[in-house]
């Protein structure tokens, strides 16, 4: 199966009419598309304050000196480049792709070059990791022309052969970031929830801003194998289970997903993370435009 | 205690199929398809809810399923309970086939005796592994012991085999007389009370069933039931009866019969020598019809045959005869007209007619010296002296003496008559009056004889009753006009055409065919003759089958004292020094009416003949017949508690598997 390529230029036509803003500022090195929290030169005001010695005479308001009689000066919104990191989920468990084209790790490196491609767009920093066991690949955040080339090119070319505990990667990854950085992650969160929601909102506790997209197949969504008689073997922690696919079974199963679904959706939300839900079977400039907010 | 029996036990070598549900569950275990999935353990999570009850449910359906198969090939094994021996001992069952004629009709496929005779043996065979003992008997009119008493399905399998089917009629009624006088006897010999079993293998044709008056023999005191085994019934079987034979005008023959029991619209031919010569339609609005045929060159015996070419029957659809054309009807013409008249004035040119309606006549040389035989009747009139080596000849003679006859030279051969010549010539014409003779009565009253001149000329007068002389017309006076004896006919009348127009008349040339027709020593045209019956042989100690001239073999014709019968439908002719008849043997008419008969009926009949117990009746068509007689004689079938069963097992599946369980 050819897995999805990221330079489609219908898609990136697409990407040039959006723009992935946070809603929040960030802090950056050079001047982007975000706010920053620092006061700056851009054209956007932020507000009033009295004057003290040592400011710069250049920025008193001299209008509201006339009306107040006291001195304030102008303070700008400055605006920053956002320092991004894409977070791609290489292990083993992304590797199936029953009831989609695709599989959730070819999905999932689509999105991750369509995003690098947004971000870059508007003159951010992207840098890209796969995660498995620990942080395999690592592209630092550089902005750039030539970076959407350098990341689609891993993109299109990596393959999903890893092994291990995704928490233990993400934390590793999350543990070099700064803060106020934005952390994309792009996984099907296919391990306990108690190991991954803590680490998750230590980080955005920590001032990283994160993005998860959940990418799962639809034949996990609903169970809807072909065949009476299925044994699932779990990919990472190699349990093999028997059962078949019994209606009640199914129906059990589709309110288990469903329920930790709404456990992500909800604990993470609460947080303060972005929380994506994406089936493969979806479009991909769907689930982009449901990422801008599109 | 109840045994049990199966009447296809190969079927029983197939149960361990009904293991094949749960063998495919483990296979299908085995086959099962392997998917890494990343949520397994939500998988596990979602089995861990309804498992107990799951496989409480597997299970159920599972074990339905391999008892519905065991059932299923139970089913099909047709498993039979039948008591044990020692009870069974007290069963007598007695096999009855029909072998009357109507048995011999056509079927479906095969002839309806041979179907009998194939489900009997079949019938054994299956009893044979139950040990049960059979007496067979034969029933037509009589009943006949085939075997010498309860013998084994082997015996009585070969005693089946050798039945052939008969010519006679049936009697289902004599048939249960006997049985319950037979079951009688068993009782009163083994003094216990019996299970008295009768199967009869019959057409059940109305016919066969007599209404028994009187019951002679003691009742049984054992239990009797009786199953009425028949194949499948066809429709009403036409037959033509009364078959006649008339020579009219024009040398045409009309054939006249009635076919009483044809269908409306159903065909009758007439055809001879294979030829169809005619063919009529049975309209229903007549008794009687009629064929015409014309035989052109009459020379010998003709054989005819009446047929129905859509008759049930193969063989009793056909009646045949003989038509015996010239050797019939030669006439020897002696006439001595008191003028020498010809032409349309003359009885000469009336007798030449005859030779157009078939007869052949030769006129006597001269009027005088002997003419060289045969002839069928010899024609004297107007003779003044009757020559002497003519008197004495034994031939039939039909006299018709002139006016002024000499007497004395007929008393040789009329003697107790006589011939009185009236003083006074009555010179007004008489009329003629039927005397009491029927045959003749019925062929006067076709023509008119009102118109018909007679002068008479003499007083004839019978002297004696013990002469044997018959007046069959009479002068409206009350003397006989016309009498006859033996092969000899004389009227008081002569036929000379100044005394009487007789000669001028049609009915004058049916009169000659009549007297023609009895006078002659053969036997009549269209002679019908029933299988069984016995016909005198008298002096015709040769018989031969006809036309072929085979000599009968011993199974075709039985002579007795009697006379002989003949028991194959055929022609056949006798013959010796009295001559030769041709004789057209048919069966009894009365096999031909297969009006099924109704169970009411026959079970009125049973009960007459002093039966107690229950009677039923089934079709011979189905295979599932042949197992419900098995099961009618070894006890009771399961195959309905079976099927039933099958049914419930099936719905108790059905809803387990839509409750969850869905194994295979």
């Amino acid at each position: 199966m050819k897995p999805p390529s990221c330079r489609d230029p219908d898609i990136l036509a697409f990407l040039d009419r959006l723009t992935l803003d946070l809603g929040v500022s960030v802090d950056g090195s050079l001047a982007g598309r975000h706010r920053s929290p620092l006061s700056g030169r851009s054209l956007e005001f932020a507000q009033h304050r009295e004057y003290v010695p040592g400011d710069d005479p250049r920025h008193v308001d001299w209008k509201v000196y006339g009306r107040r009689d006291k001195l304030f000066v102008r303070q700008h919104r400055q605006e920053t480049n956002l320092t991004t990191h894409l977070l791609v989920d290489r292990s083993a468990s992304m590797d199936f792709g029953a009831g989609a084209p695709y599989t959730k790790f070819a999905y999932a490196c689509a999105l991750a070059g369509y995003t690098a491609y947004l971000l870059l767009h508007q003159g951010d920093a992207v840098g890209l990791s796969y995660l498995d066991g620990g942080v395999s690949i690592q592209y630092p955040p550089r902005g750039g022309e030539d970076r959407f080339d350098v990341i689609a090119g891993s993109l299109e070319t990596v393959t999903c052969a890893g092994s291990g505990r995704l928490s233990s990667g993400l934390s590793e990854a999350l543990a070099t970031m700064n803060r106020r950085s934005l952390a994309v992650l792009f996984s099907d969160l296919a391990e306990n929830e108690d190991a991954l929601l803590p680490l998750l909102r230590t980080a955005a506790a920590a001032g990283i801003r994160l993005l998860v997209v959940q990418v799962v197949d639809p034949v996990e969504r609903d169970l809807s194998l072909s065949g009476n008689r299925v044994r699932f073997l779990d990919p990472e922690e190699v349990v093999t289970p028997v059962t078949t696919a019994r209606p009640e079974v199914r129906d059990a199963y589709i309110r288990e997903f469903a329920a930790m679904t709404d456990r992500y959706a909800r604990e993470l939300m609460a947080a303060g993370i972005t929380y994506l839900l994406a089936s493969t079977d979806q479009p991909i400039p769907t689930t982009l435009a449901r990422m801008t907010g599109a | 205690m109840i045994g049990m029996y199966f009447h296809h036990p190969w079927f029983l070598a197939a149960l361990p199929l009904a293991l094949a549900p749960a063998v495919f569950h483990l296979l299908a275990l085995r086959r099962s398809v392997t998917v890494r999935f990343a949520w397994t353990h939500l998988v596990r999570r979602a089995l861990h809810h309804s498992s107990a009850r799951r496989k409480l449910v597997d299970i159920a359906v599972l074990v339905m399923r391999c008892l519905l198969i065991a059932v299923c090939l139970l089913y099909f094994a047709r498993p039979v309970g039948h008591v044990d021996p020692a009870v069974r001992g007290r069963v007598r069952l007695t096999l009855a086939v029909d072998t009357s004629f109507s048995m011999r009709r056509r079927g479906s496929e095969q002839p309806v005796f041979q179907q009998c005779l194939e489900r009997a043996d079949r019938l054994l065979q299956f009893l044979e592994p139950a040990g049960m003992q059979v007496d067979v008997v034969s029933f037509n009119t009589s009943v006949r012991r085939e075997t010498p008493g309860p013998v084994g399905s082997a015996q009585a399998r070969a005693a089946v085999a050798a039945l052939v089917p008969g010519w006679s009629g049936t009697d289902l009624g004599a048939l249960f007389q006997w049985w319950v006088g037979h079951a009688a006897a068993q009782d009163r010999e083994t003094g216990g009370r019996l299970h008295h079993k009768l199967l009869v293998l019959t057409d059940c044709a109305v016919h066969g069933i007599r209404d028994i008056v009187a019951v002679s023999s003691p009742a049984a005191t054992g239990h009797q039931d009786v199953l009425l085994w028949h194949p499948a019934f066809g429709g009403p079987n036409g037959r033509i009866r009364d078959v006649t034979f008339d020579a009219v005008e024009n040398g045409v023959v009309s054939v006249r019969c009635n076919p009483a029991d044809v269908a409306v619209g159903g065909q009758a031919l007439l055809s001879t020598d294979g030829r169809v010569v005619d063919a009529l339609i049975v309209d229903g609005m007549r008794d009687t019809y009629a064929f015409a045929w014309n035989p052109r060159l009459p020379r010998g015996d003709t054989p005819l045959e009446v047929r129905l070419p859509d008759d049930i029957l193969s063989e009793d659809n056909v009646f045949r005869c003989v038509y015996r054309g010239a050797s019939r009807r030669r006439l020897l013409c002696r006439i001595e007209e008191p003028f020498d008249v010809r032409g349309v004035d003359s009885v000469r040119f009336y007798l030449d007619r005859l030779e157009g309606a078939g007869w052949e006549v030769t006129w006597a040389p001269g009027g005088t010296g002997p003419v060289a035989p045969p002839w069928t009747l010899e024609l004297r009139a107007g003779l003044r002296a009757m020559p002497a080596d003519d008197t004495a000849s034994g031939r039939p003679l039909l006299v018709f003496p002139a006016a002024d006859v000499d007497v004395p030279s007929y008393e040789r051969f009329t003697e107790g008559v006589e011939f009185i010549e009236p003083r006074a010539a009555v010179r007004e014409p008489f009329r003629l009056v039927y005397g009491q003779d029927e045959a003749f009565n019925g062929f006067c009253a076709q023509y008119d004889l009102r118109n018909i001149e007679v002068y008479r000329t003499w007083r004839m007068t019978i002297t004696g009753s013990a002469s044997g002389w018959r007046p069959v017309l009479y002068f409206n006076d009350g003397t006989p006009a016309l009498a006859v004896r033996g092969t000899t006919w004389v009227s008081a009348f002569p036929l000379d055409r100044t005394s009487t127009n007789l000669a001028l008349k049609p009915f004058f040339i049916g009169l000659l065919g009549y007297i023609a027709a009895h006078a002659a020593p053969a036997r009549t045209l269209g002679a019908y003759e029933i299988v069984g019956m016995p016909v005198p042989l008298n002096d015709y100690p040769r018989i031969v089958v006809h036309p072929e001239g085979v000599p009968v073999s011993p199974d075709t014709v039985s002579v007795s004292p009697e006379g002989v019968r003949f028991l194959k439908p055929g022609w056949y002719q006798i013959s010796g020094d009295g001559g030769s008849q041709v004789i057209a043997v048919n069966p009894d008419p009365a096999e031909g009416d297969l009006t099924l008969a109704t169970p009411e009926h026959v079970r009125r009949v049973l009960r007459a003949a002093g039966a107690i117990g229950s009677m039923s009746a089934i079709g011979m068509e189905r295979e599932g017949d042949l197992h419900e007689a098995v099961a009618w004689c070894l006890g009771r079938e399961y195959a309905g508690l079976l099927a039933m069963l099958m049914a419930l097992l099936f719905a108790v599946e059905t809803a387990l598997s839509r409750l969850g369980g869905r194994l295979v």
